[in-house]
C-alpha cells in the first residue's frame, strides 16, 4: 500500500473560475518534505498534487479509492466552534421569555453554569482526550477537516483527525480571541495584522442596537477592520458599519475587507436575529459559516448549512446553494490560505491542503447536494492526505485498517483512533463513550480526578498520577483549559468547592430527534427554525 | 540635498539626505528613535541655541538636480534668528507655569520657522492677542483670532466633501480659558460633519489648555492624564514648601507616605482638574480624526493620549507615534521658584545658561491605565507616511485619507426641542433614547428609524415642571470589557457618531419642582448614566440637554457612572 492516496469520483473542485462545475476525475495527494517548493512551513506538508479530469487506473505507487458517482468536495472548514463544549446539548434558560440582547447577558442566567460551564469543565478536566476525540468525530461526521476553537492545550492530543486552525502549521499565524479586547489590546492586535497575522475575533455578538455594537466601533477606531480580520458574528451591526470595514481596508491598501463567520443557529437561538449577510457580501466581506457550540449551535457544518438555507428561504435572501456551500469550503479556505502563506484548504487545486470529503450523490447540482447532505451521506473524509473517517470499505481501500467503529445515527463509520495510553493500539469508540458517560454521571469526581492529574503533572510525577484513560505510562497526560475566560464572571470554569450538579446527557453525534425537539420547543428563533428536520430529510437516521 | 558640513558636495562617501539626517540624529535627543530622527530633520537647518551649542558647520551646501537634468548647488550660511517669546507666555511664578509640558527646543524651532516663513503673521501676533474674536471665512483660507500663534482653522474640500481642519500649532500659552473659547468659536465656523484636529509639529505647552479641549469633541465625561512625582526627599520638600502647597498639595500626602511604603512614585493625580475638563461639554458633534507625528510633543502628547483613552476618535500618525514627551516640564525660572525656601534652592546660573527638568511623569488612564507616555508616545490607530503631494500640495493625500475615514463613520444624529409640555425628539440612526428630567431618568423611548436627511420624530408630553431635560441615546465610549448584567434590557446602544447638527431653539418655563424617581417605569441602562450636555440652541445630537429657562445654554457634563462591572466576557 502506497503512501500516496488518490480519490476518483465526481470532483467538485470549487475553483475560482468555475465553482459550479463538477467533473469526473481524480484528485491525488502528496507530501512535500521540509524545505520543498510549495511548503512554506517547517516539517512535512500534505497537499493536493494533481487534479485530473478523467478516470484512469492509478499506477502501482498510488493508492486509488474509487468512489464511483459520489461527489468529492474540498474538506469543509468550520471557522467558528468551541470544541470544549461539543459534548453538551442545546441549552436554554427556562425563565427567559425574550431574546437576549447580547452575549454578556446569558452567562448570568441561573441555569447557565450548572448546564454549560461546569459540565464543560468536567469533560475538559476529566476526559480531555475523549472530549477531543468526540468533538473531532462529530466534526468529521459533517465532513469537516479544519476547525477553529480548540481548547488551550498543554501537551499534544493523541488523536488529530481534524486540523486545528488556531495553531496548526505554524503557531501564532492565526490569533484568536473569544473575549472582548481592550483598546490597548486591539492596538497590539493591529500591529500583528500589520505584520501579516490573522485575527479571529468574536465581534458584536447580539442584537442590533445593543451594547455589542460598541465593540465594532472600538475595533474601527483601533484600526483592526482589515483584510486579515475574521470576525465571528457581527450580528449587532448593519450596513453602515460593514461599509466602514470596507473603507478601512481600502485605506490600508487592501483589496478587500476581511471575513465574517456566520452562525445563524446560535444567533437566532439566543438573540432572535442574525448577521446581515446580504450587506456584508455587498461590501465585499467574505462570508464563512460556523457551527458554534453545543449549547446554541448545530453539531457540524452540514447542520449549519441547513439552518442557513432556512434563513435564506424565510428572509428571501438572494443566496444560492453554491453561495452557501462556498461559505463552508472555498471561502474559509481562502481566509486560511491568506493566513497560512498561501497554503489553505477549501479548493481541490494543486498546492492546496490535502483534504477532501466524499458525499453520496443525490442531486445533480453538486452544491445543492452538499446543502442537503446529512451525516449518513458522508462516506469518506481525507485530512492531510490520509483517510480519517468513513465507510469501512473505503477506509480499507485507503489503507486504514486499524480503525474503530462509530455509530453515526443509522449508519456506521470507521475512525483510526489511537489509544492515548498506548498510541500503538487502536482506541475503541466504546471506551471513549464509556469515559465520557462516566464524567457525565459524576462530573464532580471527574473534575477532582483531572485536577489531581494536573497536580501530578506539575509536580513531575505524571507517571504515577493514577488511573484514568487519559493517563498512561508512556506519555504525559493532556491538559485542557477552556477557550473562554474563567475568573469572577466564570463564562467557563469549575463550580465552587462542594457544589454538586447534574451534567446533561451526552448527546449523539447527529442531529437527532432530541435535538430537533429542543429546537422546536425552545430558543428565540420565533419559529424560523421550526420543523428543521424537514431539511435533513433522513427520518431513519434518528 | 547632498549633505551638511564644511564641504560635502564632492565627498564621494557622503550619502543621500537621510544619511545626513541620521548622522545629525546621533547628536539630538528624542523620546523615541523615530522622534529623534524627526527632530534631527527639524534641527538640521534650525538650531536652537537656548539649550545647545552653536552648530559646528559654518555653512551648508545643498546640491540638487533640476527637472531638465542640470545639476546645481546652493551654499547657505547660518543666520541668527530670534523669534522671541510666545505672545502669551506664562509668568514663571504662576500656576500655569507649573502646569507646562513642552519640548523647549521644538517650541523655539517652531517659532523660528514662523518668523522665517511667515513673518507677517509673526509680526502681528502680539497685536492679535489684544484684539477681538475670530474673523474671516474658513472656506477661503486659514482663520484665527487672538491665539493665532496657537490655533487656526479652515474648511477643506476633498472629493466634493467639506471637512474642517483645526490646526493646533502649539499649547504654549498662559490663558487657557481664552484659548478654549477661541477654539469653540472656530469650531462653530467649520463644517459640522467631519473634522481633522491636526497636532503635527505641536511642541506642547500648557497642560490645561490641551486637556480642556478634549471635552469639546465628546459627549462623555473626560478623564485627564495623571501625573506623579518621584518620591524623594527633594520632591517632599518641594511639595511641602509654603509657596507650592496649593499646587502640589494633592501629591504631598503620598510623597510622605512613600517613606514607609517604599513606593518609587507619588500617587498619580491630574494636573488639570477633572471639573475643568468637563465644564463646557461637547461642542463638536461630528466625527473627529486626530493627526499627530513624531514631533507632536508633551502637552500635545497628552492631548493625543486623551483622544485615545477617552474614546474620542481615530488617531492618524505620520510615522509610528507621537514624540513621546510625557512629563510636566519646569524651566529654570519655575524651578527656582518652587525650590525657594527649601534646602535645595537653585544657585545662580551663568548668564544665558538655562535648564529644563521633567518634574512630574504622566501616566495614561482608561484602557491604557498606568502606561507611561515618556519615551513611548501615543501610538496612532493608523500610520501614514507623507507623500510628495502632501509636501507640495498642502497635505492633499493626507487630508483625503482623513476625509475617507471621516466619511466611513456610521452616522447618527439627534435634535430635541421643548415647548411645554411637549418634548420633540428627532433622530437618525438611533432606535431608543433615554429622557432625563433634572438629572433623573423619566422614560426610555423607542424612536422610529430615520436618516440624517429624514429623521424619525417622537413626541413626549411631560406633565410637570422641569428645570433641565436631557435626552441621550445611551451611547457611551466603547467599553472594552463589561460583565454580564442579567436582564438588563435597557442596555441598548445604537451607532456612535452624530454627524449632522440640527439646532432647535428652545423655550420653556423654569421651575424648582423635581420629579420623583418612583414615577418612572423604565430604569436607565448602562448608557443612561453617561451624560453629555450640549448648547441647546445649537447642535443637539445624540445626547442633549435643555434648560427650558434659556434659549441658549452651556450644558454641563456630569461624571459618568457605570451600572455594570468590569470583567472579561466571552461569546459563543
Amino acid at each position: 500500500m502506497s503512501d500516496v492516496l488518490e480519490l476518483q469520483g465526481r470532483l467538485v473542485s470549487a475553483t475560482v473560475d468555475a465553482p459550479d462545475r463538477d467533473v469526473v476525475g481524480r484528485v491525488r495527494f502528496t507530501t512535500l518534505p521540509d524545505g520543498a517548493a510549495g511548503n512554506p512551513f517547517t516539517g512535512e506538508l500534505a497537499v493536493i498534487d494533481t487534479v485530473t479530469q478523467r478516470r484512469w487506473p492509478a499506477p502501482d505507487d498510488v493508492t486509488q479509492v474509487d468512489v464511483g458517482d459520489a461527489y468529492v468536495y474540498p474538506g469543509l472548514t468550520d471557522l467558528h466552534s468551541h470544541l470544549g463544549f461539543a459534548t453538551l446539548p442545546l441549552w436554554h434558560e427556562p425563565t427567559r421569555t425574550s431574546p437576549w440582547l447580547h452575549r454578556d447577558l446569558w452567562p448570568g442566567a441561573d441555569s447557565y453554569k450548572p448546564n454549560v460551564t461546569w459540565p464543560a469543565y468536567a469533560y475538559l478536566k476529566g476526559a480531555p482526550e475523549e472530549l477531543l476525540a468526540y468533538a473531532q468525530v462529530r466534526a468529521l461526521a459533517g465532513g469537516t477537516t479544519s476547525i477553529q476553537g480548540w481548547p488551550a492545550a498543554r501537551g499534544t492530543p493523541a488523536n488529530r483527525l481534524v486540523r486545528n486552525t488556531d495553531d496548526d502549521l505554524e503557531r501564532d499565524l492565526v490569533r484568536t480571541s473569544v473575549v472582548n479586547l481592550s483598546a490597548a489590546e486591539l492596538d497590539q492586535r493591529r500591529s500583528l495584522l500589520d505584520d501579516g497575522h490573522t485575527l479571529v475575533y468574536h465581534l458584536s455578538e447580539g442584537q442590533p442596537g445593543s451594547l455589542a455594537a460598541r465593540e465594532f466601533a472600538e475595533a474601527a477606531t483601533a484600526g483592526v477592520l482589515r483584510q486579515r480580520l475574521v470576525a465571528i458574528h457581527c450580528a449587532a451591526v448593519g450596513d453602515a458599519e460593514l461599509r466602514q470595514w470596507r473603507v478601512h481596508a481600502e485605506l490600508a491598501g487592501e483589496d478587500s475587507p476581511g471575513a465574517i463567520v456566520w452562525s445563524p443557529l446560535s444567533n437566532l437561538w439566543l438573540y432572535g436575529t442574525t448577521t446581515d449577510v446580504v450587506a456584508a457580501r455587498r461590501h465585499g466581506i467574505t462570508m464563512c459559516l460556523g457551527s458554534d457550540w453545543g449549547p446554541s449551535g448545530s453539531k457540524h457544518l452540514l447542520g449549519e448549512l441547513k439552518v442557513a438555507r432556512r434563513v435564506v428561504e424565510r428572509a428571501g435572501l438572494d443566496l444560492s446553494a453554491q453561495d452557501l456551500g462556498l461559505m463552508a469550503t472555498a471561502n474559509p479556505g481562502d481566509v486560511l490560505a491568506r493566513a497560512w502563506r498561501g497554503v489553505g484548504p477549501g479548493r481541490l487545486e494543486p498546492g492546496r491542503l490535502a483534504d477532501a470529503v466524499v458525499v453520496v450523490n443525490r442531486h445533480d447540482d453538486p452544491w445543492e447536494n452538499l446543502v442537503r447532505a446529512t451525516e449518513r451521506d458522508v462516506r469518506l473524509v481525507v485530512m492531510d492526505g490520509r483517510a480519517v473517517y468513513g465507510e469501512r470499505t473505503l477506509m480499507r481501500a485507503a489503507g486504514e485498517t486499524r480503525t474503530t467503529a462509530v455509530r453515526i445515527g443509522a449508519v456506521t463509520r470507521h475512525v483510526p483512533l489511537r489509544d492515548p495510553a498506548d498510541p500503538t493500539r487502536t482506541w475503541t469508540w466504546r471506551s471513549v463513550l464509556a469515559r465520557l458517560r462516566a464524567v457525565q454521571s459524576d462530573p464532580v469526581a471527574a473534575i477532582e480526578h483531572g485536577l489531581e492529574v494536573e497536580t501530578a503533572l506539575v509536580q513531575g510525577r505524571f507517571d504515577h498520577a493514577g488511573a484514568g484513560p487519559s493517563v498512561g505510562p508512556r506519555r504525559p497526560p493532556l491538559v485542557l483549559e477552556p477557550d473562554m475566560p474563567g475568573g469572577p464572571e466564570a463564562v467557563a470554569g469549575p463550580p465552587p468547592p462542594g457544589t454538586a450538579f447534574d451534567a446533561p446527557p451526552l448527546p449523539t453525534l447527529v442531529h437527532d430527534r432530541t435535538w430537533f425537539r429542543d429546537l422546536d420547543a425552545h430558543g428565540f428563533h420565533q419559529g424560523v427554525l421550526g420543523g428543521l428536520d424537514e431539511l435533513f430529510d433522513r427520518e431513519d437516521d434518528r | 540635498m547632498s549633505g551638511t558640513g564644511m564641504r560635502t558636495h564632492d565627498q564621494a562617501d557622503e550619502g543621500p539626505p537621510h544619511v545626513a539626517v541620521r548622522r545629525h540624529a546621533e547628536r539630538e535627543r528624542g523620546g523615541r528613535p523615530d522622534s529623534g530622527l524627526a527632530r534631527a530633520l527639524d534641527t538640521l537647518t534650525f538650531r536652537p541655541l537656548r539649550l545647545g551649542p552653536p552648530p559646528d558647520e559654518q555653512w551648508m551646501v545643498l546640491g540638487f538636480t533640476t527637472e531638465d537634468g542640470q545639476e546645481g548647488e546652493v551654499r547657505l550660511e547660518w543666520r541668527f534668528v530670534d523669534p522671541g517669546r510666545p505672545p502669551d507666555e506664562a509668568h514663571p511664578t504662576t500656576a500655569a507655569a507649573l502646569a507646562t509640558a513642552v519640548h523647549p527646543e521644538r517650541a523655539i524651532v517652531r517659532r523660528a520657522k514662523k518668523l522665517t516663513f511667515n513673518d507677517s503673521l509673526w509680526r502681528t501676533e502680539r497685536a492679535d492677542l489684544r484684539r477681538g474674536s475670530v474673523t474671516g471665512d474658513p472656506g477661503e483660507g486659514w482663520i484665527s483670532g487672538r491665539f493665532q500663534d496657537n490655533v487656526s482653522a479652515r474648511t477643506v474640500t476633498v472629493d466634493g466633501r467639506e471637512i474642517g481642519h483645526l490646526r493646533l500649532w502649539s499649547f504654549d500659552l498662559a490663558d487657557d480659558i481664552g484659548f478654549v473659547h477661541e477654539v469653540v468659536e472656530l469650531l462653530g465656523k467649520l463644517p459640522q460633519d467631519g473634522l481633522v484636529v491636526d497636532l503635527r509639529g505641536n511642541p506642547g505647552g500648557l497642560i490645561w489648555a490641551a486637556e480642556r479641549l478634549l471635552q469639546l469633541f465628546t459627549p462623555h465625561h473626560v478623564e485627564p492624564t495623571r501625573f506623579s512625582l518621584l518620591a524623594t526627599d527633594l520632591t517632599r520638600q518641594i511639595a511641602a514648601a509654603r509657596q507650592n502647597r496649593g499646587l502640589l498639595g494633592p501629591w504631598q500626602r503620598s510623597l510622605t507616605g512613600a517613606i514607609g511604603t517604599g513606593e518609587l512614585y507619588s500617587q498619580a493625580v491630574p494636573i488639570t482638574p477633572v471639573g475643568r475638563c468637563n465644564d463646557i461639554g461637547q461642542i463638536y458633534g461630528g466625527p473627529v480624526v486626530t493627526a499627530v507625528d513624531a514631533t507632536t510633543y508633551s502637552a500635545a502628547d497628552l492631548f493625543a493620549a486623551g483622544v485615545a483613552d477617552n474614546h474620542i476618535g481615530t488617531i492618524v500618525a505620520i510615522g509610528d507615534a507621537t514624540g513621546a514627551g510625557g512629563a510636566n516640564v519646569w524651566n529654570t525660572d519655575v524651578l527656582r521658584s518652587v525650590l525657594a525656601g527649601t534646602a535645595h534652592a537653585l544657585p545662580p546660573l551663568p548668564e544665558g545658561v538655562g535648564l529644563t527638568l521633567s518634574a512630574r511623569r504622566a501616566t495614561r488612564i482608561g484602557p491604557s491605565d498606568g502606561a507611561p507616555i515618556e519615551d513611548v508616545g501615543v501610538t496612532g490607530h493608523r500610520r501614514r507616511s507623507m507623500t510628495r503631494r502632501d509636501l507640495l500640495d498642502g497635505n492633499a493625500d493626507f487630508l483625503a485619507y482623513c476625509a475617507r475615514l471621516l466619511d466611513a463613520e456610521p452616522a447618527t444624529a439627534m435634535s430635541i426641542a421643548w415647548q411645554a409640555p411637549t418634548l420633540r425628539v428627532e433622530t437618525a440612526g438611533l432606535d431608543r433614547v433615554d429622557v432625563h428630567a433634572d438629572g433623573r431618568p423619566i422614560t426610555s423611548l423607542d424612536v422610529p428609524a430615520g436618516a440624517v436627511d429624514d429623521p424619525g420624530v417622537v413626541h413626549l408630553d411631560i406633565d410637570r415642571d422641569v428645570e433641565e431635560l436631557r435626552v441621550e441615546d445611551g451611547v457611551g465610549p466603547p467599553s472594552p470589557r463589561y460583565a454580564a448584567a442579567p436582564d438588563a434590557d435597557p442596555e441598548r446602544t445604537p451607532a456612535r457618531w452624530p454627524v449632522r447638527a440640527r439646532g432647535q431653539a428652545t423655550t420653556g418655563t423654569r421651575s424648582t419642582t423635581y420629579s420623583a424617581m418612583a414615577r418612572l417605569d423604565v430604569a436607565a441602562g448602562d448608557g443612561a448614566l453617561r451624560t453629555l450636555t450640549m448648547p441647546s440652541s445649537a447642535a443637539i445630537r445624540k445626547s442633549s440637554t435643555i434648560d427650558p429657562s434659556r434659549s441658549t445654554a452651556w450644558a454641563r457634563t456630569p461624571a459618568r457612572d457605570r451600572t455594570t462591572s468590569s470583567g472579561p466576557i466571552a461569546g459563543t
